[in-house]
């Protein structure tokens, strides 16, 4: 916050001007503190079985799980560009083979192209919105924007990256 | 799977004869009666009544969604009804009840029951699709619109 400079006219006979900075004294306000549980993950991926190209959405929690390997429940709707993820909650997964690690789940679409909103509901109405740019002619996913809806009063609980690495394609 | 796939004319009632409470929960269930899916039907309306007795699943706006968990199905079964006149639920508003969806998964479903419910209770909470299931007439009527409701969201 810019300070503002305050000029307190001098009494009578008074000798020196005092010149208060208003504001001065207080410190600016700390950069709010932001606890990331979900990372978003997109990328291209062609099915050599089902001969299907697929743009796949996948979400990891932040928090690696020991114990018991979980998956993320969501329940997603899409109308047009705008897709929501509602988190339900993480259920266990059959795995014999146990190892640390974080909980996800994989979410396979068939007709991405252009501007996308994707929304991460969490239960209590706590929205995260990325936009994000699918050009499959390009071989391109851009992460246009990041958007905190006012109305639910959201905060920044996850992020958003695109992994060039695990993209494939017809014929490659 | 979607909640519009599972509901059909068969567990469709578009008016419910019933005027309380148990009667209303047990006239879904009797729409069971000699369904292979169901292997022990007094298990089944036992363990709905039990849920209902720790907490009323009337969960407001009219609606309420009875439902349970228990080996007495082999597999989901769901029904859905319609009053026209007010059915005392004991609901969390204290409101009489109009539309009510039944659920009823085996024990070992965990996930795919929680799932149900909060798609149940996502759909049911929009003013607009409760009115249209409230003029919808017939079970065919319904049974589309929860098909139009459903069609931009994901197979559970």
């Amino acid at each position: 916050m810019p300070t503002k400079t305050k000029i307190i006219e001098p009494k009578k006979n008074a000798k020196n001007v005092l010149i208060a900075t208003v504001g001065a004294d207080k410190k600016a306000p700390k950069p709010k503190k932001v606890n990331l549980e979900y990372r978003v993950k997109s990328y291209f991926k062609y099915d050599s079985q089902l001969k299907k190209q697929f743009y796949v959405i996948s979400i990891f929690t932040v928090k690696e799980f020991s114990s018991l390997n979980y998956e993320i429940s969501v329940d997603v709707k899409k109308n047009k560009k705008n897709i929501d993820i509602h988190l339900l909650g993480l259920n266990t997964r059959q795995n014999f083979y146990m190892q640390a690690r974080t909980a996800s789940c994989d979410l396979f679409f068939e007709d991405l192209y252009g501007e996308h909103i994707v929304s991460i509901i969490k239960q209590d109405g706590n929205t995260n919105q990325f936009v994000i740019d699918y050009n499959i002619f390009k071989k391109e996913i851009k992460l246009k924007e990041f958007i905190l809806p006012k109305k639910t009063k959201s905060t920044t609980f996850s992020d958003v990256e695109i992994i060039t690495n695990l993209f494939t394609f017809k014929g490659e | 799977m979607k909640l519009c796939d599972l509901l059909n004319e068969k567990t469709i009632i578009p008016e419910l004869r019933s005027t309380d409470k148990t009667d209303l929960i047990n006239e879904l269930i009797d729409l069971f009666k000699n369904d292979p899916r169901v292997n022990d039907l007094p298990k089944v309306r036992q363990r709905v009544l039990e849920r209902e007795k720790i907490m009323s699943t009337g969960v407001g706006k009219s609606f309420a969604v009875p439902h349970g968990k228990t080996d007495g199905v082999n597999e989901l079964i769901c029904a859905f009804g319609k009053s026209s006149h007010p059915i005392e639920f004991d609901s969390l508003d204290q409101q009489p009840v109009h539309l009510v969806f039944l659920l009823v998964n085996h024990d070992s479903s965990v996930s795919m029951h929680i799932k149900l419910l909060s798609r149940i209770s996502r759909l049911m909470t929009k003013d607009e699709f409760r009115e249209k299931l409230i003029e919808a007439k017939t079970a065919e009527e319904i049974q589309q619109a929860f098909a139009i409701e459903e069609k931009d969201y994901l197979d559970l």
